[in-house]
């Protein structure tokens, strides 16, 4: 008898499961870092507009900081870069850029034509860095404490909002637990 | 106005189903000869208008129409004709609506052949269809409307993305929504077999034909998929086992094995349940292939635009209709035991082994296809389940049962004696493998115990069933489409095993870096690029390889793989060119510039690849020949129709 | 951590003849250019490796390939990771930390072999013998009833 039952109770748990699938808030391609919690890892890159000069996070020990990911190939990039204007402009933490799989000639006009968030942009040249970092599509922003710790991981287009609900209260939090 | 003439004549379609689905179900429930009598032309109608809409959208893409935003998101005006038709169904809304006319058109064909049913049993049928048709319907008129306004219009459409343009696209989803679709049929026949309270012999021979019909172009329309992943994406491979690659899978997998237990029900009268159970899996299924493309529950190259609502629907819709029947399923299938005795190595015990095997495989790909949801769900982490573990899941029960298809094809009915001596197909299971290790000790030069196997099998499996048609025609017996039908068929099965074992256990793929000048050798075969050119197509440009291959000094072809730019959407696509043979294809795709000339080239030697095609092909040939077999012609009616509405009503749930 | 299973399955899928034919001749030799002019590895069997390894690893941009059928930059960049690992001799299971390292778990093609993923790698087998109990149920209980042998009936017989 039960064997006339099962497919009914199979699909019924299909049915449960499908509806945990279209949770809008699942995002299907987002990937779990496993930096988090980890070291960041040390980058000593050129800066992108100017090479003679190095831009390392080995320079910003002690201080919460944000790294972002971009590229002028990035068309979401372009979508942030309003928002990251508006959010350097509060002037909480050094937001430090990086650029990669890029051009630096495009990458310098890019900032002049829409504006420069950030304290410094390093330039990945072999895109190392960025496996380092466990980017694999842009635009990704890294959250790291004093420490050295990365923290949080966000990846789509920064907004306002997401920086006032996930980074902010990080950040405070982060600089009360004493860095 | 040509877009809202489409919508409004959807939306009288809609109320037509909506008719069909409540005088054929309502009147065969309540006895009533004029409202079943409904049925019919309310399917007739839903036609006309159905088509009607479909129409108003061509008219749309063909006219550049970019006032409508479907067309503005999905053509150009630089893209040819032939791919402004069809690009009609390159996305979410309009391929719903190839969907609904495939869907009517199905409805037709079941309400034109079937006068000889009775009356009762042809409304619920048709009743069932109208459930399914109003259902899409008013799924696309709510959520997915193909017809809506774009304010203001565009200046010019978004174009078909690239890798879309290619004429095996235009056919495939046809051909595959066709079988999807096909598959309604058997689901509204086992459906209105529930409804009445019985199941005989007579539901299974009515039943067969629609079915095997579904199921061969089903089997063309995955092969096409298939095919032009191979020449189009760029990769060589043939299959990925992508989401939605296994939502097509699923339904043939139980489509097969719903085609072989009709044949046992329809003999012996037996497995009712179990062909009942079927029939509304393989339909099922195709639903919820449905809902994995269009619900972006998985991530898939293939899937359309995503949207949780839609999903929501489409949810729905599977709980009523899934639900439905298989709660109907729980409460009518368990009267339909009939005892009937077998031994073992009888054709019924190989056709059960067939249907547990392939049930389980189809299974298996279910499970690999949603743990990972499942796991995220339980929180047990974000895991990936890829090709290495679905190769397992279908290797591992499937070798088995090759080896029971090659004898099985010969066992007879009831009793286990086969119908040719034992000796002969182990004397061609060693032809078999003599064949094997010819192909690959002389073919390749190596052995590979995997793929031995795979080639034994493949030859084994031919050559049985080529036993009984060389039988007969040389006894001048006759050879019925149906028994003529199910060698074909499984010729085809040793085919795709030949050639799916020979490409993958002797396939060559390199990725390369190549200048102009540089010889490149794979198999024997001496890659030569000597130059690129800048090339210009009607809406891309595109850098173009000469790469002249030989084979021992002569020349074999010359291939000139693209890498193209197209305008509009500013993406770029790899074309790859491929030299087709007997016995191997060769494959050159370009990959990136890596400066002064040089690309990097992906080179392959695929041998015996084309063999996975042509063997799914003639399973479909094999499949139109038994479809078509003369006791499935409409002539024949053994069927007792009722005279009168209460003759009718004495058929319904009294009998149980 | 590979169970046979997946060497099975590998072997089934990605079990590559070596290539049949010598390379072409290459230009300038260099006693640490471990990559030739094609940007192949020299030493066949590290280009063996390099070649099941890749196909093991998923493109995380289009998710649903391998980094060796990838066209994507990310795809060649972890690539030529792969091959410069390889020949600074890495061994295979460093190369896939490294990976998982800063990717997660799912970068691999397929999950491990371990504890929680048993449900998958065991699903086969558990299918087989389920099927197998099936069939032998079936089997014993329709072995015990009459055969039939009168001609089937073309008409309805009710259920």
């Amino acid at each position: 008898m039960w064997k006339f039952i099962l497919p009914i109770v199979a699909f019924i748990a299909l049915a449960v499961l499908f509806a945990f699938g279209l949770n809008p808030n699942r995002d299907i391609h987002a990937i779990p870092s496993p930096l988090i919690g980890k070291p960041a890892p040390l980058f000593k890159l050129t800066d992108v507009s100017d090479p003679s000069r190095i831009v390392s996070n080995a320079d910003l020990k002690g201080q919460v900081y944000v790294l972002n990911v971009w590229g002028t190939w990035c068309v979401a990039c372009r979508q942030e870069q309003q928002d990251l204007l508006t959010i350097a402009q509060q002037h909480v933490v050094p937001i430090i850029g990086l650029d990669y799989m890029d051009e630096r000639s495009k990458a310098q006009q890019w900032l002049q034509q829409l504006g420069n968030p950030y304290n410094a942009v390093a330039f990945d040249t072999d895109g190392r860095t960025a496996i380092d970092w466990g980017v694999y599509g842009a635009p990704e922003t890294f959250l790291v404490d004093g420490a050295g710790r990365v923290i949080y991981k966000f990846i789509s287009p920064m907004t306002q909002q997401v920086w006032a609900r996930e980074f902010l209260p990080r950040i405070e939090a982060a600089r009360k637990g004493g860095a | 106005m040509t877009p809202e003439l489409g919508e409004f004549a959807l939306i009288l379609a809609f109320v037509l189903s909506l008719a069909q689905a409540f005088f054929g179900l309502v009147g065969a429930g309540r006895g009533q000869l004029a409202w079943m009598s409904v049925a019919r032309p309310a399917v007739s109608g839903q036609f006309v208008f159905v088509v009607m809409a479909f129409a108003c959208l061509v008219y749309s893409f063909v006219n550049n129409d970019f006032s409508v935003l479907y067309v503005a998101r999905n053509s150009n005006s630089q893209l040819p004709v032939f791919y402004k038709v069809a690009a009609l169904w390159g996305a979410h809304e309009g391929s719903l609506l190839l969907w609904i006319l495939i869907l009517s058109v199905w409805s037709l064909a079941v309400a034109a052949f079937s006068r000889g049913l009775p009356i009762t049993f042809a409304a619920r049928v048709l009743g069932v269809m109208g459930l399914i048709s109003a259902g899409f319907m008013l799924f696309t008129l709510w959520t997915s409307n193909p017809f809506l306004r774009l304010v203001p219009p565009a200046p010019d459409g978004a174009d078909l993305n690239p890798v879309l343009q290619d004429f095996a696209l235009s056919i495939h989803p046809p051909m595959l929504y066709t079988g999807y679709v096909g598959f309604s049929v058997a689901f509204a026949f086992a459906c209105a077999a529930m409804l009445e309270g019985r199941l005989d012999q007579a539901w299974a021979k009515w039943t067969r034909p629609w079915t095997l019909f579904a199921w061969l172009f089903l089997t063309v329309g995955i092969a096409l998929g298939s095919w032009w992943a191979y020449y189009e994406l760029g990769w060589g491979g043939w299959w990925f086992w992508d989401p939605v690659e296994n939502a097509s899978f699923m339904p043939w997998l139980t489509g097969t094995a719903l085609v072989h237990s009709l044949s046992v029900t329809e003999k012996r009268g037996i497995f009712k349940s179990w062909t009942l159970l079927l029939a509304i899996i393989a339909f099922s299924l195709s639903l919820v292939g449905t809902f994995l493309v269009r619900s972006g529950v998985l991530v898939s190259v293939h899937s359309f635009a995503t949207d949780p609502a839609r999903g929501l629907y489409i949810l729905a819709f599977l709980c009523v209709v899934i639900g439905g029947s298989l709660t109907l399923y729980a409460w009518r299938a368990p009267k339909l035991y009939v005892p009937g005795g077998f031994q073992l190595w009888s054709r019924e015990f190989f056709l059960l082994v067939n249907n547990v095997v392939l049930v389980s495989v189809a299974g298996l790909v279910l499970w690999g296809t949603l743990s990972p949801l499942v796991y995220e769900l339980m929180n047990i982490g974000k895991i990936s389940v890829g090709p290495p573990v679905f190769a397992l899941m279908f290797l591992v029960p499937m070798v088995p049962l090759m080896a029971f298809l090659a004898i099985g094809m010969h066992a007879g009915w009831r009793r286990g004696t086969l119908t040719v001596s034992l000796k002969l197909l182990l004397g061609l299971l060693a032809v078999g493998v003599l064949l094997a290790l010819l192909v690959q000790a002389g073919g390749f030069g190596a052995l590979h115990g995997l793929g031995l196997i795979g080639l034994a099998f493949g030859f084994w499996i031919m050559l049985s069933a080529l036993i009984e048609p060389v039988r007969r025609l040389r006894n001048r017996q006759r050879l019925s489409q149906g028994m003529l039908g199910m060698c074909i068929a499984h010729l085809g099965v040793g085919l795709f095993a030949i050639g799916a074992s020979g490409v993958e256990s002797y396939k060559i793929e390199k990725d390369v870096a190549l200048k102009p000048g540089d010889h490149y050798v794979a198999a024997g075969y001496d890659f030569h690029f000597i130059s690129s050119a800048d090339v210009r197509g009607p809406n891309y440009d595109a850098v173009e390889a000469t790469v002249e291959v030989t084979h021992k000094g002569r020349l074999v072809t010359v291939l000139k793989p693209q890498k193209r730019h197209f305008w509009v959407q500013q993406t770029d696509n790899s074309k790859a060119a491929i030299s087709v043979g007997w016995m191997r294809d060769l494959f050159v795709a370009m990959g990136n510039p890596l400066g002064n000339g040089a690309w990097s080239m992906r080179v392959q030697y695929k041998p015996l690849v084309r063999y996975i095609w042509l063997g799914a092909l003639v399973m479909a040939l094999g499949g139109l020949i038994a479809a078509t077999d003369r006791r499935y012609r409409l002539r024949t009616r053994e069927a007792v129709v009722p005279a009168d509405a209460t003759a009718a009503a004495g058929t319904r749930l009294g009998s149980t | 951590m590979r169970g046979p299973a997946l060497g099975i399955a590998l072997g089934a899928l990605f079990a590559l003849l070596p290539a049949l034919g010598a390379p072409a001749p290459v230009p300038a030799p260099g006693p640490q250019d471990a990559v030739d002019a094609y940007g192949e590895l020299r030493d066949p069997a590290l280009e063996r490796r390099y070649e099941h390894i890749v196909a093991q690893l998923r493109c995380l941009v289009c998710q649903n390939e391998s980094i060796a059928d990838s066209n994507v930059e990310l795809a060649s960049d972890l690539r030529r990771q792969v091959r410069e690992m390889l020949i600074a001799g890495r061994s295979d299971e460093d190369i896939f930390k490294f990976m998982t390292d800063r990717y997660g778990e799912f970068v691999r093609f397929s999950p491990p072999l371990e504890p929680k993923t048993l449900l998958i790698w065991g699903a086969p087998f558990v299918m087989l013998l389920l099927g197998a109990l099936i069939i032998l149920r079936v089997v014993r209980q329709r072995a015990q009833q009459p055969l039939d042998d009168t001609p089937a009936a073309g008409a309805s017989d009710s259920s």
